[in-house]
């Protein structure tokens, strides 16, 4: 899953950087809110979740960890 | 029913460049722009205050609408950035256009309170048959400046927008509209009663990305439209990238979504330059009662009025750029200057109808008049030749024409070039 959540960082920030696992990627300056944005709906398409608005929150998506945390979630 | 009669504007004069701002909040120019779309913003000067800068929209609405003050029911005015906790602006706008008696409503809704303006608004009218909604910020006041904030700073600006809503009068009608609130984010967009605002752009941004888009579709789903079907959208100018993401979750080119951040910033009242979309979906006309085109003459000895006149047709002007034909004299809007001669005759150009007149400056009577290729967005001039004693009057005809392209010209610039259009008075008439 990390793999997949890491292309889905690439593609959002046109980026190449790979991200260690518990790294901020807003800190690292990989995401801003409009990638933020696309990454959220790019993970609700590749792993077919539904993230409602109240979980719009960054700190649920700040790191790849957290991010795969969260997926398996709502799977 | 409730129709949009008339939209005004008021933005201050000074521009704030992305070059100046770079400076202060340690970015590259380039940044500001790839961050926000925004190229420019206007900031007001320290003593200037929001309602006075509603003021000013207001007074440019009601001249735009044909209206005046006395016609209207209630004002509605929305604000974030309102200097005092109360009374609120809304009064002290009402009281500037001279209306001590109305009901005046303050919104202190940031961003989207002008819409909710306008929602209240056609919801109201029956009862108040003309409802002025105005918004306004001063947002350079509410700002971290000093350090400036790089986040805040860069986005917004100052301005003022206003609509006035009417029962019976307008071209626009209001079909429908759909208000939500969610206070669960309260925090992530703040202006306490001191310090300066507070923005956690990563909450706003995801947000906005999906309430706006949600609103929309779930607005066109119940008057059974699809979004492609829409020829325009307007939306509060927060962020172009913002902007761009909302048109891709409704379904729609971007260049569907009007925009004027570029050269406003984030200015909250985005009402500001409704204007411009709405003339395009329409005729090329304004939005609001004709005429918009008058000419009048004043005795400057007696200061007296002695006649004015509508001036220009509608032949060459109809919805999709399809010429109405119709010699109607509605006075159509004018982009060109007058000519006046000792002998009393007016020259005249600049109408949409792609004529030129000579007006009687005694009576207002059309004395001649000429078509011409195209509308002569120009002042006539005129001479005596050295060479052959005959008097002549030249007028410019460029193209592209401002507004309207030459007769029969499939596009408004057709590349072929403009016209220098002299014409003789007769022999032995000079004066």
């Amino acid at each position: 899953m990390n793999e997949k959540i890491i292309k889905i960082i690439q593609d959002v920030s046109q980026k190449s950087d790979v991200p260690a696992e518990d790294e901020s990627l807003f800190d690292s300056g990989l995401l801003d809110s409009f990638a933020l944005t696309d990454m959220v709906a790019a993970l609700e398409q590749t792993f077919d979740i539904k993230v409602p608005d109240s979980d719009l929150n960054p700190r649920k998506f700040d790191t790849v960890e957290k991010i795969a945390a969260y997926v398996e979630s709502r799977k | 029913m409730a129709f949009i009669r008339g939209l005004g504007a008021y933005v201050p004069s000074r521009i704030v460049t992305n070059e100046e701002l770079a400076v202060r909040v340690g970015k590259a120019a380039s940044w500001i722009k790839d961050v926000s779309g925004i190229e420019e913003r206007r900031w007001a000067a320290p003593d200037v205050a929001v309602a006075h800068l509603g003021l000013h929209a207001a007074k440019d609405c009601l001249l735009r609408s044909n209206a005046d003050a006395s016609e209207i029911g209630m004002v509605i005015m929305s604000s974030g950035s309102n200097e005092r906790r109360f009374p609120g602006a809304a009064a002290e706008v009402a009281k500037g256009l001279g209306l001590t008696d109305v009901p005046a409503i303050d919104l202190p809704v940031a961003s989207a309170g002008t819409l909710f303006g306008l929602a209240l608004a056609r919801d109201l009218v029956e009862r108040y048959r003309n409802i002025l909604v105005i918004g306004a910020e001063k947002m350079s006041s509410v700002i971290d400046r000093e350090p400036m904030d790089a986040n805040t700073g860069i986005l917004f600006g100052d301005g003022a927008g206003a609509c006035l809503v009417s029962a019976d009068l307008g071209r626009l009608k209001i079909v429908d509209s759909l208000m939500r609130s969610d206070g669960s984010y309260t925090e992530a967009l703040h202006l306490g009663l001191t310090g300066t605002l507070v923005m956690n752009g990563m909450t706003v941004i995801m947000q906005a990305s999906r309430k706006v888009p949600s609103v929309i579709s779930d607005l066109l789903k119940r008057n059974n439209r699809r979004p492609e079907s829409i020829d325009w959208f307007v939306m509060h100018q927060a962020n172009q990238n913002l902007i761009a993401r909302i048109a891709k979750a409704v379904g729609v080119d971007t260049e569907k979504f009007y925009s004027n951040i570029a050269r406003y910033g984030n200015t909250s009242p985005f009402m500001s330059t409704w204007t411009i979309p709405l003339t395009k979906i329409e005729t090329g006309l304004p939005c609001f009662e004709p005429p918009y085109g008058k000419i009048a003459v004043i005795d400057l000895n007696t200061n007296k009025l002695l006649w004015s006149r509508n001036i220009g047709t509608i032949e060459e002007m109809g919805p999709f750029g399809i010429g109405t034909g119709l010699p109607i004299n509605v006075g159509t809007p004018i982009y060109g200057g007058t000519m006046t001669t000792r002998g009393g005759l007016i020259f005249q150009v600049g109408t949409m109808d792609s004529t030129m007149r000579a007006l009687d400056l005694r009576t207002g009577k059309t004395k001649w008049s000429v078509k011409t290729p195209g509308t002569a967005n120009s002042t006539p001039i005129t001479y005596v030749s050295n060479k052959d004693g005959r008097q002549y009057v030249v007028i410019l005809v460029p193209n592209p024409g401002f507004v309207y392209p030459r007769a029969g010209a499939a596009r408004p610039s057709d590349d072929q070039g403009g016209y220098v259009i002299g014409y003789a008075l007769p022999e032995a008439t000079a004066n």
